[in-house]
C-alpha cells in the first residue's frame, strides 16, 4: 500500500507531494494537471515490489543495477516519452534531476532518478528486506476499456511498438490469468461478483488468449456486440475473478476515469463495490472528471459505523506561475479548487441568463 | 432602491419599484406566502428563504437526520412540496390582490450545496408548473423558477445583493 509520493521535475510536475488514505483516493483536477501522470507514477513505483523476490542472494549494488535495468524500460514504456528518452520526461525549463519518490506502509521508500543525460535511472531503496517481505501488485485500470480488442493484444504489443502504453498490456494480462480457487475467493470479491454480474445482465467468459464473450443465462455473444460500460464493469468482474484484485492481499488500484463510458446510473453500484473493497483492505486511488462519481464516494461513506476514509486530491495550476499543486482533504465541501463543481455551477449560471435575461444584472 | 431584511439576510433590490416581507404579517387568509415578494417595472420576483447553513432556522416537517439517506428524500419530497404550494397560494393571494399583471419569477434561496439544488429546481419546474401547462393558458403562472445558494445569487444578480446577518436578526420592513 503507497502512503506517499513525492514527484520533483517530471512530467508536468516542479515539486509536488501527496500523501494517500490507506483506503479510498479520489483525484480531480482540470485537463493538463496531471492526474494520469500521478496515477501512473504511483503504479510504477508500487510495482518495484516483485522485482525483489528473486534478487535475495546479490549485494545491495548488484540489486540496485538489477532494479534500473529492468525499471528503465517499464518508465519509458509507461509513459511513452518522445523519442523513448528518458530526458523527454523532466519537467520543461529546468537543468535539476527528475525524482520519483514513494512510501510504502511496511516502511519501504524507493526513489528513482535521472538528469538531461542519462541512460539509465538512478536507484535508491529503503529498508530491502522489508521490499522482500511485501510483494503486493498493483493493478492500473486504465481509461479505455480492452476486452474489444484483447484478442490478440499481447502477442502484438510484444513484438510491434503499438500506440498503447504498458498499463494496457499489463491489464490485458491480468485479464486473461485463470481463475483464483473457490477457496481463496474473498467472500466481498465473491459479493461484488454478483453485484456486477447483476450490473451487466450476464458474465464475461476468458477463454484464454484474449478470447472474451459474453454470456446470459441463454445465450453467448461477441463481447464487442457489449456496451462499452458493461465491458468495463466486466474488466473489474475478471480482476476479482482472478485474485488479481483481492481486498487485503493486491496491492493499490490505480483507476484512470472509471466514469469513462459509464452511464451515471451505474456509478452509484460501482462506488457501492469499491467502497466495500477499501473496507476489507483494498487500497483504491481514482481519477475523476465526474461529479455524479464524486458525489457518489460523499454520500455512502460511513466513516462512524464502517470506518470509511476518503482523501480527495486536486491538482490545480498556481495562477502566478503556473506551476502544479495539490491540496488534499477528507471533507467533500472543502475540495478547493473543484473544477467539477464549478462546472456544474457554470450551467446554472448559464439556465439563469436564459431564463431571467437582464433581470437583476 | 429597496431593502429587505428577512430570515437571517439582507436584500438590496437597486432597482425595484418596491420590495417587501409578505410572510411576515397575518394577512388573514390561510395560506401559505413566499417570504419576500419584489415589483420591478416588468416583472414581479417571489423570493422563498431556506437557510441550511443555520439549522436554528430551518423549518423541518420531522426529525430527519441529514445522514439518514432515506430521511434526506422525504426531506427533498417535503422541501419541493412546501415551496411549490408557498408559490401556488402566494400568487392566488396576488391574483386576488389583483397583482398578476406582470410577468412572475420564482427564486428560491437555498443555503447548500449546487448540484442538490439542481435537481429540487428540476422537480419544481416540473410541478409549479413553468410556463404554459395548458394550451388552454393565455399567460404562465411563473415565467421561470430557479433555485440558488447565496453565492449563485450575488454572482447572477448583481443589482440584488444578499448578505447574511446576524443570526438574532429580527424581521424588518424597510
Amino acid at each position: 500500500m503507497i502512503t506517499h509520493l513525492e514527484l520533483k521535475n517530471f512530467m508536468a510536475f516542479t515539486d509536488v507531494k501527496i500523501d494517500f488514505s490507506p483506503k479510498i483516493n479520489v483525484i480531480i483536477g482540470k485537463n493538463g494537471t496531471g492526474k494520469t501522470h500521478l496515477l501512473k507514477a504511483a503504479y510504477f513505483l508500487s510495482g518495484v515490489a516483485p522485482l525483489f523476490k528473486n534478487n535475495s542472494h546479490i549485494s545491495d549494488k548488484e540489486l540496485v543495477k538489477e532494479l534500473a535495468s529492468a525499471l528503465t524500460p517499464e518508465l519509458l514504456r509507461l509513459f511513452l516519452p518522445l523519442d523513448a528518452k528518458l530526458n523527454k520526461m523532466r519537467h520543461h525549463g529546468g537543468s535539476a534531476k527528475a525524482t520519483l519518490e514513494a512510501h510504502f506502509a511496511h516502511d519501504q521508500q524507493i526513489a528513482v532518478s535521472f538528469s538531461t543525460r542519462s541512460k539509465s535511472l538512478e536507484i535508491k531503496i529503503k529498508d530491502r528486506n522489508s521490499w522482500e517481505q511485501y510483494q503486493s501488485k498493483p493493478v492500473f485500470f486504465p481509461t479505455k476499456e480492452v476486452l474489444s480488442f484483447m484478442e490478440g493484444f499481447n502477442s502484438l504489443y510484444q513484438m510491434y511498438q503499438v500506440s498503447f502504453d504498458q498499463t494496457y498490456q499489463d491489464i490485458c494480462l491480468l485479464l486473461d490469468l485463470p481463475q483464483i480457487r473457490p477457496e481463496n475467493l474473498h467472500e466481498k470479491s465473491k459479493w461484488a461478483m454478483e453485484e456486477l454480474k447483476a450490473i451487466c445482465g450476464g458474465r464475461f467468459i476468458f477463454y484464454g488468449g484474449g478470447k472474451v464473450t459474453f454470456r446470459t443465462e441463454d445465450s453467448e455473444y461477441s463481447a464487442n456486440s457489449i456496451a462499452e460500460g458493461f465491458r468495463k464493469a466486466g474488466m473489474l468482474y475478471r480482476l476479482l475473478e482472478t485474485g488479481a484484485l483481492q481486498p487485503g492481499v493486491s496491492g493499490s488500484l490505480l483507476w484512470d476515469e472509471p466514469e469513462s463510458n459509464m452511464n451515471p446510473k451505474l456509478m452509484k453500484s460501482l462506488v457501492t463495490i469499491l467502497l466495500e473493497l477499501s473496507r476489507n483492505g483494498q487500497q483504491v486511488i481514482l481519477a475523476t472528471h465526474d461529479y455524479v462519481l464524486l458525489k457518489w464516494f460523499d454520500l455512502l461513506m460511513d466513516e462512524k459505523s464502517k470506518g470509511d476514509h476518503i482523501l480527495f486530491h486536486t491538482l490545480y495550476r498556481e495562477p502566478e506561475t503556473m506551476e502544479i499543486r495539490l491540496s488534499s482533504t477528507e471533507d467533500y465541501l472543502d475540495i478547493k479548487p473543484n473544477p467539477i463543481d464549478d462546472a456544474f455551477g457554470d450551467l446554472i449560471d448559464q439556465d439563469i441568463e436564459k431564463d431571467m435575461g437582464g433581470l437583476g444584472k | 432602491m429597496k431593502v429587505v431584511e428577512a430570515d437571517g439576510f439582507n436584500f438590496c433590490f437597486t432597482d425595484a419599484i418596491e420590495a417587501f416581507i409578505f410572510d411576515g404579517k397575518d394577512h388573514g387568509a390561510p395560506m401559505k406566502r413566499v417570504d419576500i415578494i419584489a415589483e420591478f417595472e416588468s416583472a414581479y420576483i417571489y423570493v422563498e428563504i431556506k437557510d441550511y447553513e443555520n439549522y436554528s432556522l430551518q423549518d423541518t416537517s420531522s426529525n430527519l437526520k441529514e445522514d439518514d439517506n432515506s430521511c434526506q428524500q422525504k426531506h427533498f419530497k417535503w422541501l419541493k412540496e412546501y415551496l411549490k404550494y408557498k408559490f401556488r397560494d402566494s400568487h392566488l393571494y396576488r391574483y386576488a390582490e389583483r397583482k398578476v399583471d406582470k410577468p412572475v419569477y420564482y427564486i428560491c434561496l437555498i443555503c447548500r450545496e449546487n448540484p442538490l439544488n439542481s435537481r429540487l429546481q428540476k422537480s419544481l419546474k416540473q410541478e409549479l408548473p413553468v410556463g404554459k401547462a395548458s394550451p388552454r393558458w393565455v399567460d404562465p403562472l411563473a415565467k421561470a423558477c430557479h433555485v440558488v445558494n447565496l453565492e449563485e445569487w450575488n454572482k447572477n444578480f448583481p443589482n440584488w445583493p444578499v448578505t447574511r446577518l446576524n443570526q438574532s436578526t429580527e424581521r424588518r420592513e424597510n
